[in-house]
């Protein structure tokens, strides 16, 4: 694609440095394996035949491949895409939130789908609570978390689900072609949107020390529970009110 | 490692209580801001990017908050427009 939109520049520039930091934890170009998922009748099966069809969707992942300079953005080898799934929505909320601000708004709240960009006037007296779902029972809140100029965002295995156990959902390892399985939610916070949407994503793919190195060398907090939803661990400085969560 | 159970209804209740009386129930949970007197909340919900999008806004003035939403869907829905692989007229798609 030559001459892409400035938006679109945007959100690929970045997605390419979130996938740096984190090693292809996050990569846009796991579409073809996403779509692959994406186009199965429910419930999925993973059958041999499955296996197959994502081993050879997944030699097509890599955001190495991807080619971004001044001219636009292309592919180096065939048979590649992107989805911008995974930070598109934060980026959009950015945007919302900065309209609200030229219009002279100092408290609000865009909340898509569990992409929230908060802000609130900085008298030290304003903030918003926000409640994390419980990924066990979906219907209860797991943990609050007090922001007041910050992005939050939630993944949880509980969303989008392509098999009955939810081990295969709508997050997917770049690396192997399937969901991660160490934890059922995953919930980051970052200064914008954008970043905590792909962080979050990335994070699934991550063990716990692994996960606390990354978030704090993007300065980023994290509240994670585990598969099976016992317990929960954080990052030592989430602004958490209620709820528990160890810490490293 | 010790059980970490979901915060009981009451408690959850008391924590908004004790902070402002309006709130808001989204995918991604709950959100409440503590706020002062003389501010009305506005709330509009949209669907961009098959996702319900809702923008949450504290104002002494509910007009303006009103027109400050609108520019913020218009915004939005612009970005989406270019981003989103789920309309066949977008570049991703």
């Amino acid at each position: 694609m030559t001459d892409p939109p400035s938006h679109l520049r945007n959100v690929v520039e970045h997605a390419l440095a979130v996938s740096a930091a984190t090693d292809g934890d996050f990569d846009v170009t796991v579409e073809p394996v996403l779509d692959y998922y994406l186009g199965l009748p429910r419930p999925v099966s993973v059958d041999p035949g499955l296996r197959r069809i994502v081993a050879q969707r997944e030699a097509c992942v890599g955001y190495k491949s991807i080619v971004f300079d001044g001219t636009g953005i292309r592919f180096a080898r065939g048979g590649m895409g992107i989805t911008l799934d995974g930070i598109a929505k934060g980026y959009v909320v950015d945007q919302g939130l900065a309209a609200l601000r030229r219009a002279g708004i100092e408290d609000a709240l865009i909340d898509a789908g569990g992409d929230i960009r908060a802000v609130a006037r900085a008298d030290g007296k304003r903030f918003w609570n926000v409640g994390i779902v419980d990924p066990q029972q979906t219907n209860r809140v797991g943990a609050v978390v007090r922001v007041s100029n910050a992005a939050l965002s939630t993944s949880g295995n509980y969303e989008v689900f392509f098999t009955a156990d939810r081990r295969l959902f709508h997050i997917i390892n770049p690396h192997t072609g399937y969901s991660p399985n160490r934890y059922s939610s995953v919930t980051v916070v970052a200064a914008e949107a954008m970043e905590s949407d792909a962080m979050g994503v990335a994070a699934f793919s991550m063990d716990l020390p692994r996960l606390d190195r990354v978030m704090a060398a993007r300065r980023a907090e994290w509240l994670a529970f585990s598969w099976d939803g016992d317990r929960r661990w954080r990052s030592r400085d989430l602004p958490l009110v209620a709820g528990e969560a160890h810490t490293l | 490692m010790a059980n970490a159970p979901s915060l009981e209804r009451r408690r959850l209740l008391k924590l908004a209580g004790g902070l402002l009386a309006g709130g808001a129930f989204a995918a991604g949970g709950w959100t409440f801001l503590n706020r002062g007197r003389n501010f009305f909340q506005i709330r509009r919900e949209r669907t961009l990017m098959q996702t319900s999008v809702s923008v949450n806004v504290f104002s002494a003035d509910p007009r303006h908050a009103r027109y400050a939403i609108e520019a913020a869907f218009g915004r939005m829905a612009a970005v989406a427009a270019i981003l989103t692989r789920f309309d066949p007229r977008s570049p991703v798609a």
